[in-house]
């Protein structure tokens, strides 16, 4: 038996390696919140439907078959992130300042938690990200981005009017 | 080697955080990154990104430092390696808080330090078998999940998952042959859905590995071709997990005597 081996070997190794089980079965039993480096492995393991309709983004003139996929994601991963930022708020408010609370500590400094980026900011940083990313290295023209709504036809994604 | 090869591979992608220039952050439900973030090293970051460089020369860097000395200074084996894990840790943490990818995909980063820290053979032998659990653990909960959330009891799931992950792509290029497969396999939820059951079936039979190595060369086997088909289907690439994956392929290797270690070291 492994562990049986490893508190022969060294009981200090072999206490370590069980706090270390411990704590990976405790994140695995109540999911939520994780402490790295014990994670939860559970990508696309919700229960996902088809949706009538999808909110997509493209850019004009951009062909998806180009670009690797880490270059694709670089494309529009940062763009959900940035949507995403209003989140930073809301965890700070809803989850860390209240835990801190409950055990009796003040509050962290919200500004390590929360970032405001105006949107005239990003877009400036965004528009030579992407043409870096497109171009390798090459600045080329703008590229016109546009967000749409599609539906699913049951056979493919159409745009709607 | 690994490492450097996955370097490269995310330097020709743009992946190094000087390449990413990032000039935002996204809080995680993470405990642990948010103790680091207290210290607001990641928001100094951003308002220094000269920084970035030197992040990147530390991270890719430090390996180097580890390779010199680990044979000419092996009492110095374990100081490097706590600066390495620190390195990794610092790095990892603020890399994967800027809009880069998952702080899961970099445990092999967070915890392969500890292994080529070990000062003697029995320790590196006991190391090694304790990630190699973490990483068995990796799969079989994720097989798990499926069951828990309910994943893996609707049928519709692929296709779900298949519009969701690949709506810009289908957008982009509608008649291209990869939008007319991955079509298909939403007009034919069955099968798609045979797909998703038949990944967490594997995944769940990842818990062999908890019990006996003599599967390890097929589950090294598995994990290979699952990368291959969730990078060709999904387009996510989990080539950082690699490292770990490794740690398979030597698992076969009994447990060395202390005689073996003193020969070793003469």
């Amino acid at each position: 038996m492994f562990l049986k081996q490893v508190y022969r070997y060294n009981k200090w190794l072999f206490a370590a390696f069980v706090a270390f089980g411990v704590a990976q079965l405790l994140v695995f039993s109540k999911p939520g919140i994780v402490f790295s480096p014990f994670y939860n492995y559970g990508m696309y393991s919700g229960v996902i439907h088809i949706k009538p309709v999808y909110s997509v983004t493209h850019f004009e003139g951009l062909k998806a078959h180009e670009y690797s996929p880490q270059e694709w994601d670089k494309i529009f991963v940062t763009l959900e992130r940035y949507e995403a930022l209003p989140q930073n708020d809301s965890i700070y408010i809803n989850h860390i300042a209240r835990l801190y609370r409950k055990i009796g500590l003040s509050a962290p400094n919200i500004q390590h938690f929360s970032l405001a980026v105006p949107p005239h900011v990003f877009e400036a940083w965004y528009s030579t990200y992407v043409k870096k990313t497109v171009s390798n290295g090459a600045l080329k023209s703008s590229l016109a981005r546009q967000t749409k709504q599609y539906r699913w036809t049951g056979q493919k994604l159409e745009p709607l009017p | 080697m690994m490492f450097y090869a996955l370097a490269i591979y995310k330097w020709a992608n743009g992946l190094w955080m000087y390449q990413m220039e990032p000039i935002f952050f996204n809080t995680r439900f993470d405990g642990t990154t948010w103790l680091l973030m207290q210290t607001g090293v990641h928001t100094w970051l951003l308002h220094h990104p000269a920084a970035y460089g030197w992040c990147d020369a530390l991270f890719y860097g430090w390996p180097l430092v580890y390779a010199a000395l680990w044979q000419k200074k092996p009492g110095s084996r374990w100081a490097v390696c706590v600066v390495w894990l620190l390195i990794n840790w610092l790095y990892v943490q603020c890399y994967t808080l800027y809009p880069t990818n998952s702080i899961e995909a970099h445990l092999g980063w967070l915890l392969l330090p500890l292994l080529l820290g070990a000062q003697r053979l029995q320790t590196f032998y006991f190391v090694l078998h304790g990630l190699r659990y973490v990483f068995i653990f990796l799969f079989f909960t994720a097989g798990v999940w499926k069951l828990r959330q309910g994943g893996f009891f609707n049928v519709d799931q692929m296709s779900g998952i298949l519009l969701y992950q690949h709506s810009s792509w289908l957008v982009s290029e509608p008649n291209h042959w990869y939008s007319q497969a991955i079509y298909w396999l939403v007009q034919h939820p069955v099968v798609g859905y045979l797909l998703y059951a038949g990944l967490t079936i594997w995944e769940l039979v990842w818990a062999v590995g908890f019990f006996t190595k003599r599967y390890d060369c097929l589950l090294f086997v598995s994990f290979l071709v699952f990368l291959v088909t969730d990078y060709a289907l999904m387009r996510i690439p989990y080539t950082e997990l690699l490292p770990l994956a490794l740690l398979l392929l030597f698992s076969g290797y009994l447990l060395p005597k202390a005689e073996e270690e003193q020969a070793i070291a003469q």
